[in-house]
């Protein structure tokens, strides 16, 4: 009874892990929409394949040996263990562990090992209990000094950037949402003013601790080809993370005001220019993943068939480092935005900050 | 230099006369048998308080409703806090370790007590003033700390960082403290029992498993503790005399600048897991050797392969004390330094990986026999691989990046850490009861409390491995963010609570069990399981000597099961050099 | 259910095999013979061995942190002196001595002789005492010249390198007190005929290693922080 009871259990266990790590494990985690945070990707799922083989094995075995060698008075038989078998799984597991590590070492080096591409556009991001505030340089391209006993939370100046005295200090822009433009190198800079926060958001795979009197350096580049689509939906975030198909419903209006037709009609033919390529879409059928939030468009260019994923233009930056006892409602929000539209809304605000001073 | 003992102090072994009196009997005790228990009872204790803080916040997230929270953010992370120091230290620390560890290690190397008795005492009761100062932290004013098991500076270091952050979180480092003290005290008196106390022909090659996991085990607290002892010691300075080695210039609490100046939080991040990280095995290495026993004894086989079980233990414990900077990945710890840690970090995946090989080997060809300290070993395995399994993904330096800090840890180490441990102690349970009370445990509500457990902790912890694959941060007391506010993940905690309920309220069978069987459970014989080391040579459970007057001479290898052509299927470790037939004697 | 758990065979109702009382032969070659200490070691002079690498790294965790900071603090004051080194080579001097004392206390035990040895271990624990006192002198200085107005014009934080030397020094202090408390316990017991001269010696290794922190706190703390004009 209990040698069966085992084998149902673990075999339960192996069908109950494996099928939603490894049947779906791309799409358990959120979009992604960083160059970077492909190599992440492919090494999660490699290493989800990898140990999902090594766990089935193991348990099924486990289970095997219960069932099979379960008592019914046999004699057990005398073994004291075999030195090929310690010498295998040592060379085996070592090979394996150390080998899968160091192909994940590529994307560590281009985040963190290698000096940030020339010309990236710079923000420094900034986390305080409970909230964070970015800053960008401005017209000028350049931060001003900041000093911590500038800081005053009255006058909003939550950052201490010396507005007053520094030139270069005038025109910096102080926000409560970031901004970055897809396409273009951007590095940001991490701070914190009080405790640890950490600089989380998930569908960068970008995550770093804040921590005070530290300034960490963060490259990443968003996807551009991916961010087509989005663009074409233009759908506010509130809209699709709406729990009912008000979300689905305003992205068919969207394509529909763009002259395509959504899910079955086949009239229409667009053709939009995109820096890479031009894409002729002549069908379009949006599907809703609900609990992720996630739109695959499916187009038709010419005779290929392929998808395109839909993206949300905000996204939640969640603090992930214990920061307190309002931890869990810290978090800022990412937009992303073209870059034409980036460099208009960073002049504006810029001359705006720079008159406001 | 070498010096003339007087001929009485060769003698190591200690003849105290047995106290009458029932203070010294049961209660200030130097007899390792009864402090053993005392451990134990300790763990008891702490294991239902740091449950029944577990199911709080599991029904607080489950129920979450941002107009009526069941318990406010502060009270949230204080229990949270509180839950997760409780059982690293006084459960998983104490109960493989002080409880079994100074119960069965002399009785196993066929020692009349602990090298010294006094000391060990004393380890006791500074464990126990260690416990009883961190539980003072829920009634002073402010409460208990919400800073995390981990405790991070600046926000553990400064009383205004966030509320409730007074003298819970002085308490708490004063409690780590005095633990460390009774580690070290604890540590040191194992690991000259292990090496002075030996039976004659107990050879360290013919130590049980056990003995040499707590042996390993000891030498990581004696060198790990003292680590945390002066970073704890370096956190009370700072919150109390006004120095600044974990705060650093210019930080800003209530819009006002600290005079703080000099210090570094990642100093303590250091020192906090140069001692961390040794922790974890400090809790599961105990339960690799008890494991290891116990499918020996109900499989009938030698051990397989256990010299490579032997220098696995000694190699997971050398490697962990140069892995700790994979706690610190995103903590902006050098780079560099990072990928060295990443690569040390999976060399440990090695012996991980002998001791899993070793475990099925043993089973293999066996004659298995499920009772419940057998399903409670196998069950270990079983979650010490899936444990496992989920440390190839944090131990890579890339993956982490996204991993770090979200539920898949939590699952992590719930999963390898806490509940491998816990079913190590249960399996411990089961199978030396009969030795310790002279009484079994009850099978079948053994075995009901299996399989609740075996379910119920795998119900949890898969669940949170995906909601850590979606990026659901730790320590969130609410789920007011856009991303958390998703219909699925109030789905996860509803499952993932209702199955900790059923994991949790299991263990109720277990406590009844326990002192049921304690005063009632059917007598048990001398060698219950046909076990081969000393502990069943001794009446169930040993008189205050132990063995009853006489040294027990060892000779033979401690899991000769099955040896083809000898009279029974077991040689005990004490039966006569015949006892084996010659050709039969294995090496391996 | 198949499988018979509780089964008292006839091997568990028989007594342990009568080899396991005692009387089997002596085991010979290679097997280890029991009641022989590895290391030739007693179990309490192993044992505060064991105590001192423990210790040692509680201690190297302190300087580690010392090192750390300092090395993230560009500016490091140099507050002490010609006159502080002085003192502080006196309680060097003192210390160093208070080592001898405690040879001579090791070897007058080792040869029996008790009175010598508790007065020797007396000596000890007087150098001790006069190095915690002077220590104590020299703090309350420190406390008065810098400490105290550094702290109030700095709102109560204490500069770093304060920090360091009080944290450093102190732990210091303490095990030095706690041997002294050790010392004239032993002595006085000593005397009166109890305990034996490994416990004298285990006391001795105690106070080397003691001894020898001071010797990496010296250096480290104050001869790293003097500047003589």
């Amino acid at each position: 009874m209990q040698p069966l009871l085992m084998v149902v259990a673990l075999f339960a266990l192996v069908l109950g892990t494996v099928v939603p790590f490894i049947v779906r494990a791309h799409n358990m985690m959120p979009n992604l929409i960083s160059v970077h945070g492909k190599v992440i990707d492919d090494q999660i799922v490699l290493t989800m394949y990898i140990t999902g083989v090594i766990f089935s094995l193991a348990q099924i075995a486990l289970a095997w040996m219960i069932w099979k060698y379960q008592s019914k008075g046999q004699k057990a038989t005398y073994v004291h263990g075999n030195a090929l078998v310690e010498w295998a799984s040592i060379f085996g597991s070592g090979v394996l562990f150390v080998g899968l590590n160091l192909m994940g070492q590529g994307v560590w080096a281009d985040m963190h090992l290698k000096d940030e591409p020339k010309g990236s556009t710079e923000i420094e991001v900034n986390g305080q209990q409970y909230k964070w505030y970015y800053r960008y340089p401005g017209n000028d391209g350049k931060f001003g000094e900041r000093s911590p006993s500038l800081v005053d939370d009255t006058s909003q100046n939550y950052l201490g950037v010396d507005f007053e005295n520094d030139k270069y200090a005038k025109d910096d822009v102080v926000e409560g949402t970031l901004r970055v433009p897809y396409g273009r190198d951007i590095v940001v800079l991490i701070r914190s003013r009080d405790v640890i926060h950490s600089f989380f958001v998930r569908e960068l795979r970008v995550k770093q601790d804040a921590v005070p009197g530290l300034e960490i350096k963060i490259p990443f580049k968003i996807d551009h080809d991916g961010m087509l689509m989005f663009k074409l939906a233009g759908v506010a975030a509130s809209t699709l993370d709406a729990k009912d198909d008000s979300g689905v419903n305003a992205v068919k209006a969207q394509f529909e005001e763009h002259g395509i037709a959504v899910d079955t009609s086949k009239a229409k033919i667009k053709v939009i220019e995109t820096p890479k390529k031009r894409w002729e879409l002549s069908t379009v059928e949006v599907s809703h993943y609900d609990a992720k939030k996630e739109w695959t468009v499916r187009y038709s260019i010419e005779e290929e068939i392929g998808e395109l994923k839909v993206y949300k233009t905000t996204y939640e930056s969640p603090c992930a480092e214990l920061c307190g006892n309002g931890h869990y409602t810290m978090r800022g929000e990412m937009e992303v935005l073209s870059p034409e539209e980036y460099d208009a809304w960073a002049k504006k605000a810029s001359e705006d900050a720079k008159s406001y001073h | 230099m070498s010096v003339a003992h007087e001929v009485d102090e060769e003698h190591e072994v200690h003849v105290h006369q047995e106290p009458t009196q029932f203070i010294w009997k049961y209660v200030f005790s130097t007899d390792h048998k009864v402090i053993g228990k005392q451990y134990y009872m300790l763990a008891v204790v702490a294991v239902v308080i740091g449950l029944t803080l577990s199911l709080m916040f599991r029904w607080h997230l489950a129920t979450y409703d941002p107009q009526h929270m069941f318990l406010s953010p502060d009270t949230y992370l204080q229990v949270l806090t509180m839950h997760g120091t409780i059982l690293v230290f006084m459960v998983l620390t104490t109960a493989p370790l002080g409880g079994f560890g100074n119960y069965f290690l002399p009785i196993q190397i066929g020692a009349v007590d602990m090298a010294f008795p006094r000391l060990n005492m004393l380890s006791f009761w500074l464990t126990l003033l260690s416990f009883i100062t961190l539980l003072a932290a829920f009634f002073v004013p402010g409460g208990a700390p919400v800073s995390g098991w981990t405790g991070y500076p600046p926000l553990s270091a400064i009383n205004s960082t966030t509320e409730g952050m007074g003298w819970g979180q002085t308490l708490w480092v004063g409690s780590i403290a005095i633990f460390c003290l009774a580690s070290l005290v604890g540590a040191i008196n194992f690991i000259v029992t292990t090496l002075d106390l030996r039976a004659r022909g107990m050879t360290l090659l013919r130590m049980p498993l056990p003995c040499w996991a707590w042996f390993v085990t000891a030498v990581l607290a004696l060198l790990s503790f003292a680590v945390l002892f002066a970073g704890g010691l370096l956190l009370i300075l700072d919150r109390h005399l006004g120095t600044s080695f974990y705060i650093p210039a210019g930080v800003i609490f209530g819009a006002k600048e600290l005079n703080h100046k000099g210090g570094s939080p990642l100093l303590y991040q250091h020192l906090f897991w140069f001692f961390g990280h040794p922790e974890v095995y400090i809790a599961i290495l105990p339960g690799m050797g008890i494991v290891s026993h116990i499918l020996a004894t109900f499989s009938r086989k030698p051990i397989f392969g256990y010299k490579a079980m032997v220098y696995a233990i000694i190699a997971i414990g050398g490697i962990g004390f140069f892995v700790w900077g994979h706690h610190m990945f995103q903590s902006g710890m050098s780079p560099y330094v990072a990928v060295a840690f990443s690569l040390l970090t999976m060399t440990i995946g090695v012996p991980s990986a002998i001791k899993t090989f070793n475990w099925l080997g043993t089973l293999w060809m066996g004659n298995i026999t499920c009772n419940s300290a057998m399903l409670f070993a196998l069950g270990f395995v079983s979650l010490f691989v899936s444990g496992g399994i989920s440390g190839i993904f944090l131990g890579q330096n890339a993956v982490d990046i996204y991993f770090h800090d979200t539920y898949f840890v939590v699952a992590h180490f719930h999963l390898i850490m806490g509940v491998a441990a816990m079913f190590s102690i249960a399996a411990g349970t089961y199978f030396w009861f009969p030795k310790m009370y002279g009484r079994f445990m009850n099978e079948s509500l053994g075995k009901v409390h299996f399989w609740l457990t075996f379910v119920g902790v795998y119900s949890v912890f898969i669940p949170m491995h995906l909601m850590g694959l979606w990026g659901h941060p730790r320590r969130y007391s609410g789920m007011e963010n856009a991303f958390l506010s998703n219909p699925f993940i109030p789905a996860m905690h509803n499952m993932v609570t209702a199955a900790a309920f059923v994991a949790v309220l299991a263990q109720l069978i277990f406590i009844c069990n326990f002192f049921y069987s304690m005063f009632k459970g059917p007598v048990a014989p001398e060698n219950p399981w046909n076990c081969t080391s000393l502990e069943w040579i001794t009446t169930s459970p040993p008189k205050f000597d132990n063995f009853g007057g006489v040294e027990p001479v060892v000779n033979h290898d401690p899991y000769e099961y099955s040896v083809p052509g000898a009279s029974k299927d077991y040689i005990m470790q004490t039966d006569p050099p015949e006892a084996a037939p010659a050709h039969a004697v294995g090496h391996d | 259910m198949s499988e018979a758990t509780i089964q008292p065979t006839e091997h568990a109702a028989a007594p342990a095999p009568a080899a396991g009382h005692g009387h089997a032969p002596a085991p010979t070659g290679d097997v280890w013979g029991g009641g022989v200490r590895p290391y030739g070691a007693h179990s309490k002079k192993f044992g505060m061995w064991l105590f001192i690498v423990s210790d040692s790294i509680t201690f190297a965790a302190l300087l580690f942190a010392y090192s750390f900071v300092r090395m993230a603090n560009l500016e490091w004051p140099t507050p002490f002196h010609a006159a502080s080194i002085l003192k502080s080579t006196t309680m060097t001097f003192v210390l160093l001595s208070s080592s001898l004392t405690m040879v001579l206390a090791v070897d007058r035990a080792n040869k029996k002789q008790r009175d010598k040895a508790s007065f020797w271990i007396m000596m000890t624990a007087l150098g001790g005492l006069a190095f915690v006192v002077l220590h104590s002198w020299e703090w309350i200085e420190l406390i008065h010249e810098w400490v105290q107005p550094a702290k109030a014009a700095n709102g109560g934080v204490l500069p770093m390198m304060w920090g360091t030397f009080f944290a450093a020094t102190g732990m210091h202090m303490l095990h030095v007190t706690a041997g002294v408390f050790y010392l004239v316990g032993l002595a006085l017991q000593y005397k009166g005929g109890k305990f034996k001269p490994i416990d004298v010696e285990v006391a001795g290794l105690y106070w080397h290693f003691v001894d020898l922190v001071w010797m990496f706190v010296f250096p480290l703390i104050y001869l790293m922080s003097t500047k003589i004009e």
